[in-house]
């Protein structure tokens, strides 16, 4: 099983890299904490928003 | 040792997110780390906790969960209430496709043997069968969203009786106040814990058996998980989600295949649009999966009893999973989330739409169980 192990987060971390090289930009970062940042998340969310 | 070195990923980890994606996403991962540990850890299961009920009259699975809401909304509602422009909660309308969807995603998890949850954390605990799962409830999701608007125009079950002109949330924080709305949450709470209580106490009694010891898991797996969502409401200004980052997965992948979303009534607007073209590790819900799958990892190899099945299952409960995956992710968009999502999310955010999949998703449970007794799943 150990090896099943490798091989899943071999190919997740894989997965992520490439996702990574194709879609790169620079970024607004927002602040550490939603909370106090004045900002309303913009991410989405299962709820449908 | 080899447990030890587990955790050098993890750190590697947070230190590459952190740096590529900011502060506020390396916190995000490690929360996800969090609760794939305390989930794997206490083994908190929404799915088996239902099962328990329902096949061994055991209740403490169910009296865990509310402990857990409990303690999420007594945390989680004055931060709503006061900070609403920065922190908005789970609300969602009361429509046919939540109880619909509900209802085949109570069904679903039972077969599959995890929920949102649940899948994730045992695909990062090493079970096969959630390896499975995984990429079926990426395509479900994927699905699922891009229908969602399809399901949302057949309206809801209060519109049909004429209590609503059209399918809106119930959100009981804005309706009568925090005050009200935490009384309620937890009355509604302490309901369910009790009714199960009673009813595993006479169906024990009309057998000759007794309800079993309390598990202490289910306590501090519950207290944990609410500290951890509470916490991540703070940091990402929205509840704790998994099936939304599932479903952004396939968009990606899809879009990588050179398919074009623009079009699509989900994801092809904001803000789904803008997230499939940006990197994976800026989507609060995508970043926090990524840390339960892991964190489960590491805290399954600390405790081997965690994970009872390690080998492979068979090739028919291999298409049973499969079915089940796709089932749970696209029925999961309809009812605007899974058990973390719709339910620990919903109700935690004081919208009466996480009460309703609650008590469809269980209704489908009731069913799934049975499917699954009958093919002999074990």
């Amino acid at each position: 099983m150990t090896r099943g192990v490798i091989i899943f987060w071999a190919i997740f971390v894989l997965v992520i890299g490439i996702d990574y090289r194709l879609t790169d930009r620079p970024r607004l970062e927002p602040k550490p904490f939603a909370l106090g940042s004045g900002e309303a998340s913009s991410s989405g969310h299962c709820s449908g928003k | 040792m080899y447990r030890f070195l587990l955790l050098g990923p993890a750190f590697l980890g947070w230190i590459a997110v952190t740096l590529q994606a900011g502060l506020r996403a390396g916190f995000l991962l490690l929360l996800g780390l969090g609760f794939g540990a305390a989930l794997s850890a206490s083994r908190f299961g929404f799915t088996t906790g239902w099962r328990n009920l329902i096949v061994r009259k055991d209740p403490w699975g169910m009296i865990g969960q509310m402990i857990m809401m409990a303690i999420c909304a007594v945390l989680s509602f004055p931060l709503l209430a006061n900070f609403g422009h920065e922190i908005a909660g789970a609300v969602a309308p009361i429509t046919w496709g939540l109880v619909i969807g509900a209802v085949l995603f109570g069904f679903a998890m039972q077969l599959a043997d995890g929920c949102g949850s649940g899948t994730l954390y045992k695909a990062g605990a090493s079970s096969p069968t959630s390896w499975v799962v995984l990429p079926a409830f990426i395509a479900g999701s994927f699905v699922g969203a891009s229908h969602q608007h399809a399901w949302e125009s057949l309206g809801g079950p209060l519109q049909a009786i004429g209590l609503q002109q059209e399918a809106a949330p119930i959100d009981l924080i804005t309706a009568s106040g925090m005050p009200i709305a935490l009384t309620l949450t937890l009355l509604g709470c302490a309901a369910v814990a009790a009714a199960s209580y009673l009813y595993a106490k006479r169906s024990t009694t009309q057998t000759g058996h007794q309800i079993p010891a309390v598990p202490s898991r289910w306590v501090w797996g519950a207290v944990v998980i609410a500290v951890l969502y509470a916490i991540h409401l703070v940091v990402a200004g929205q509840p704790w989600g998994i099936v939304y980052g599932l479903g952004l997965w396939g968009a990606k992948f899809v879009t990588a295949l050179g398919a074009d979303l623009s079009a699509d009534t989900f994801w092809g607007v904001a803000p789904h649009i803008e997230r499939i073209s940006e990197p994976v590790l800026w989507d609060v819900t995508s970043v926090t999966n990524i840390g339960l799958l892991y964190g489960a990892l590491i805290a399954n190899r600390w405790n081997t009893d965690a994970i009872t099945r390690r080998s492979w299952p068979s090739a028919t409960q291999l298409l049973i999973s499969i079915f089940a995956g796709c089932l749970m992710g696209y029925s999961a968009r309809l009812a605007y989330g899974c058990n973390v999502g719709a339910y620990l999310g919903g109700v935690a955010s004081g919208s009466i739409h996480g009460w309703v999949w609650f008590a469809f998703a269980f209704l489908g449970s009731i069913g799934g169980v049975a499917a699954r007794m009958k093919a002999r799943i074990e």
